[in-house]
């Protein structure tokens, strides 16, 4: 379990006894203590127009089932954010700190609804992640069209008839067709699709989806597959992916985190005599979060913002946690692995990047990555001499 | 007509060069070689992400405005062509209305026109009646129709008289490769653009005049500015005087019935103070002669009353003085607002002679214990003793007149004389005492009536002193209140105002003229 988890239950039971008198604090604790144990809340922000709605609705169709996870469109204290925007903004701001994910919506439509629109997206989207004034701010930057993402999961049966016969229709007759809405819903049409079907597909798809849809069609990718196209190239999977990396894998962590900034600022508003021990306990928990910076590391190293050397950067992201924190896991042994061999692979580690810290030669951001990688190998060591073998530090 | 804004326009440049408003002369050239130009200025304005650099494109036909997938436009661009100037606006800054022809408003045809959108054509209409909203991207819904009528409606709603027009610059740009009018046709560009070019014909005739005087009127209110202010500081201080002579007014009935209420209190507090003191006296004096003997002390005790009569009145006295004083000053701080140093010079002192007139104390007759009346008294006493103890003995077998009765006679005589004695000593303290009462009682009335004649004097002094005071305040006052009304912004200043008047009356004219030239 993660070590700022068990300091937020801790400090809530603290609460609990230091506010005992006061009924209406005790049930907003009791608020925190189920949301700490419920799923993890991630809020879809943006001005109107964005397309939040189509997006979660996306999201769910998208996400494996069961996944212990809430978006909601309008959420108080969130432990995670997705902010979307119709265009990159000069920098980020005021988004929930180490667990944001900016999303530039209605990617199908920039540069003019093109096939090539959406490919175009992602590559500005993935520069923009590199931005260092952009860093601070969020933890990835990714373009997707929830409309065609939507879209291309749902797929009815009928759409994929209509579709295959637009696509069995040659480029040359059909592309001219393609050109505006309008033309496209015609009732002079040279393909015998009704003009009800192709305007709901219009407003299924869009543009830009119906073009690519048909484009896919017509180079051999059907059923499953072609909804499976559609989906990637919306962008929608990359967010996904995003999602389980950078929010689900350290559910317990972001949640902790949100979780302590509420009751700071809830012991803010209601002093009480009795609170200033809980106070120190929590700026002690917030300062000593070492995972948090494990997180941001790990969303620098996967943005690409900070690099690290080819045969480093596997090894830093596994000590870190990006692939589990179990110390097995971290120490990438399997979990039977003696207590000897994993002490001597974590102070061998810890040596290791010790000296990539103080290397001179190094860049200061692959110095501070190596800083975060020391610590998190002093965790392991310490978990491993203290006789723990199944849980991080 | 075309020519007649022109002459009102250099007529105020000529205004405004007179006046040394340097910045007003450039604003207005500038404008003025706008306004003769041909080419027809149309300010871009609209939210970002709505199409608005790529319709710009769409117009010249030409990539000339940076159409990216980041939003660009940072510094306003302006791109010419056949006639037309467009002005592509930034999304941060405000865009200058002042030196437009035409406002064109864009705005993605499946959004609603922004509140803030509106707002600024309302704003935009006030100086540039001549508004074209485009309603872009019909090419990506099949449902634009609808769309773009219901902004027409709100639109209409809002009061503004603006044309709006769909189109697509997408669809154009794809023309400009091929050669396809139907295409051209179905951007709606080509009839944007003829509106334009239509506009542009019109301008010398419909536009110009009422831009023209949208640009002249603000011009000539920002020429008068200077003569409000004036007219405003001169209201303000005539204001001021006024409301100064009315404060004093008040004031003088004020302190008149203060000085009155003082004056009263005053003198009882004064008479009382005395009563006091000598009271005081009187038991002092009591007391002493209840044990003292008046005949003997008289001499030493007489001079012990006259002193402290004397202080008793000195410490009265001075007391009468502290207060007078302070009531000039409490009366003097009402006037501090307009004149610091008000306190009449003080003229209080005690009369020297207010003791000299006064009767002296006589010394009661207090009558002598002579020898022969202490003879008789004493022979008068001893009789009852003799007898009583004549008889008495007499029974015992002796004589009347024996030792024994004798001894009890002078017994008795000593009693006697000594009772006797004692009852004069009563009768000469309660002399002296009456004596003594009925001086004090004396000085009292006088030195009583003395003071009250003081405080009389005190009232009438310094009520002729602040009513003098305030006359002189008052004249004070009159002067400034006529100097002030001699500063009246002059002859010249009216003149002023009357030229600017003149000015902004043909401003308005021009602008009234082309009643129907103005919304298309």
């Amino acid at each position: 379990m993660s070590a700022l988890l068990d300091s937020a239950w801790t400090l809530l039971d603290t609460a609990l006894r230091v506010y005992r008198d006061r009924p209406r604090t005790v049930a907003l604790l009791h608020r925190y203590l189920d949301r700490l144990d419920g799923p993890l809340t991630v809020a879809v922000t943006g001005p109107p127009g964005s397309g939040r709605g189509t997006l979660v609705e996306a999201l769910r169709h998208e996400l494996p089932a069961g996944q212990p996870v809430l978006f909601q469109e309008a959420a108080t204290e969130p432990d995670a954010e997705l902010y979307l925007t119709p265009h990159l903004p000069g920098a980020v701001v005021d988004h929930v700190p180490h667990a944001t994910i900016v999303v530039l919506s209605r990617a199908d439509e920039v540069g003019g609804a093109r096939v090539d629109g959406l490919g175009n997206a992602r590559i500005l989207a993935r520069r923009y992640q590199r931005d260092p004034v952009v860093a601070p701010g969020c933890q990835a930057v990714v373009a997707v069209s929830g409309l065609v993402g939507l879209a291309g999961r749902t797929l009815t049966g009928s759409e994929r008839a209509a579709l295959a016969t637009l696509a069995a229709q040659p480029r040359t007759d059909l592309d001219e067709h393609l050109l505006s809405a309008d033309r496209f819903v015609a009732q002079r049409f040279p393909v015998p699709v009704d003009p009800a079907v192709r305007a709901a597909l219009v407003d299924r798809l869009g543009m830009a989806g119906v073009r690519l849809a048909v484009t896919l069609v017509r180079t051999g990718s059907t059923g499953p597959d072609l909804s499976a196209q559609l989906v990637a190239r919306s962008g929608l999977t990359d967010l996904c992916a995003a999602v389980e990396e950078l929010f689900l894998r350290r559910s317990d962590v972001l949640r902790a985190a949100a979780t302590l900034t509420g009751l700071r600022a809830l012991v803010a508003a209601d002093p009480h005599p009795e609170a200033v021990p809980l106070l120190a306990g929590l700026e002690r928990a917030e300062a000593s979060a070492h995972e948090l910076r494990e997180l941001r590391l790990y969303a620098a190293l996967r943005s690409g913002r900070t690099v690290l050397p080819a045969h480093l950067s596997d090894e830093a992201l596994r000590l870190t946690g990006a692939t589990g924190t179990s110390v097995a896991q971290r120490l990438g042994t399997p979990d039977d692995t003696p207590r000897t061999h994993a002490l001597a692979l974590a102070s061998e580690a810890v040596d290791r990047w010790r000296a990539e810290a103080d290397d001179p030669d190094r860049p200061y951001p692959q110095r501070r990555a190596a800083q975060v990688v020391v610590r998190s190998c002093e965790g392991v060591l310490a978990a491993t001499a203290g006789g723990r073998s199944g849980s991080g530090p | 007509m075309a020519h007649l804004w022109l002459d009102v326009f250099d007529e105020i440049i000529g205004a405004c060069a007179a006046r040394g408003r340097d910045d007003l002369v450039h604003r207005l050239d500038v404008r003025r070689t706008h306004l003769l130009s041909p080419a027809l200025r149309v300010l871009v304005v609209g939210p970002p992400k709505h199409g608005k650099s790529q319709l710009v494109n769409a117009i010249v036909n030409a990539p000339a405005c940076p159409v990216g997938d980041e939003p660009s436009t940072t510094v306003p661009g302006t791109v010419a062509r056949d006639g037309l100037i467009l002005v592509d606006s930034p999304p941060d800054a405000e865009p200058g209305l002042d030196d437009a022809d035409t406002v064109l408003l864009v705005s993605d045809v499946r959004r609603d026109i922004s509140p803030a959108d509106l707002e600024f054509l309302a704003r935009a209409v006030r100086t540039c009646p001549n508004l074209i909203v485009a309603l872009t991207k019909i090419d990506l819904s099949p449902h634009w129709r609808q769309l773009a009528r219901r902004s027409q409606q709100r639109l209409a709603e809002a009061g503004l008289p603006a044309t709006v027009l769909p189109v697509s610059a997408e669809l154009r740009l794809r023309t400009a490769s091929g050669d396809d009018a139907a295409l051209d046709e179905e951007s709606g560009i080509a009839a944007l653009v003829a509106r334009l070019r239509a506009d542009a014909a019109g301008k010398a005739h419909r536009l110009a005049p009422y831009a023209a005087a949208a640009v002249a009127a603000s011009v000539v209110e920002a020429l008068a500015a200077p003569l409000h202010e004036l007219r405003t500081t001169y209201a303000d201080r005539l204001q001021r005087v006024q409301r100064g002579v009315e404060d004093l007014r008040r004031q003088s009935v004020r302190w008149q019935t203060g000085l009155s209420d003082d004056i009263a209190d005053l003198a009882s507090d004064v008479e009382y103070d005395l009563r006091d003191r000598t009271r005081r006296i009187v038991r002092a004096v009591d007391e002493f002669f209840d044990t003292a003997d008046p005949a003997d002390v008289w001499d030493a005790f007489t001079p012990w009353l006259e002193e402290n009569l004397r202080n008793a009145a000195e410490a009265n006295f001075a007391w009468l003085v502290e207060r007078s004083h302070w009531i000039a000053a409490r009366i003097a701080r009402n006037f501090a607002a307009y004149r610091a140093e008000a306190l009449p010079p003080s003229t209080f002192w005690m009369p020297d002679d207010v003791f000299d007139t006064m009767s002296r104390l006589e010394r009661p007759a207090f009558g002598q214990f002579t020898l022969p009346q202490r003879v008789f008294s004493g022979l008068r006493g001893s009789y009852g003793g003799l007898v009583m103890a004549g008889l008495l003995t007499s029974l015992a077998g002796m004589p009347l007149v024996n030792v024994v009765s004798v001894g009890a006679g002078a017994v008795f005589a000593g009693k006697t004389l000594r009772d006797e004695g004692g009852g004069r000593l009563q009768r000469r303290q309660a002399l002296a005492k009456a004596a003594v009462q009925r001086h004090i009682e004396d000085f009292f009335l006088k030195f009583s009536k003395e003071c009250r004649d003081v405080a009389r004097q005190v009232h009438r002094a310094l009520r002729d002193h602040f009513t003098a005071l305030v006359d002189q305040l008052q004249d004070d006052l009159a002067q400034a209140a006529r100097v002030a009304a001699q500063d009246h912004p002059d002859a010249a200043a009216a003149r002023e105002h009357e030229a600017l008047q003149a000015l902004y009356r043909k401003v308005r004219a021009i602008a009234a003229e082309p009643a129907s030239g103005i919304a298309a």
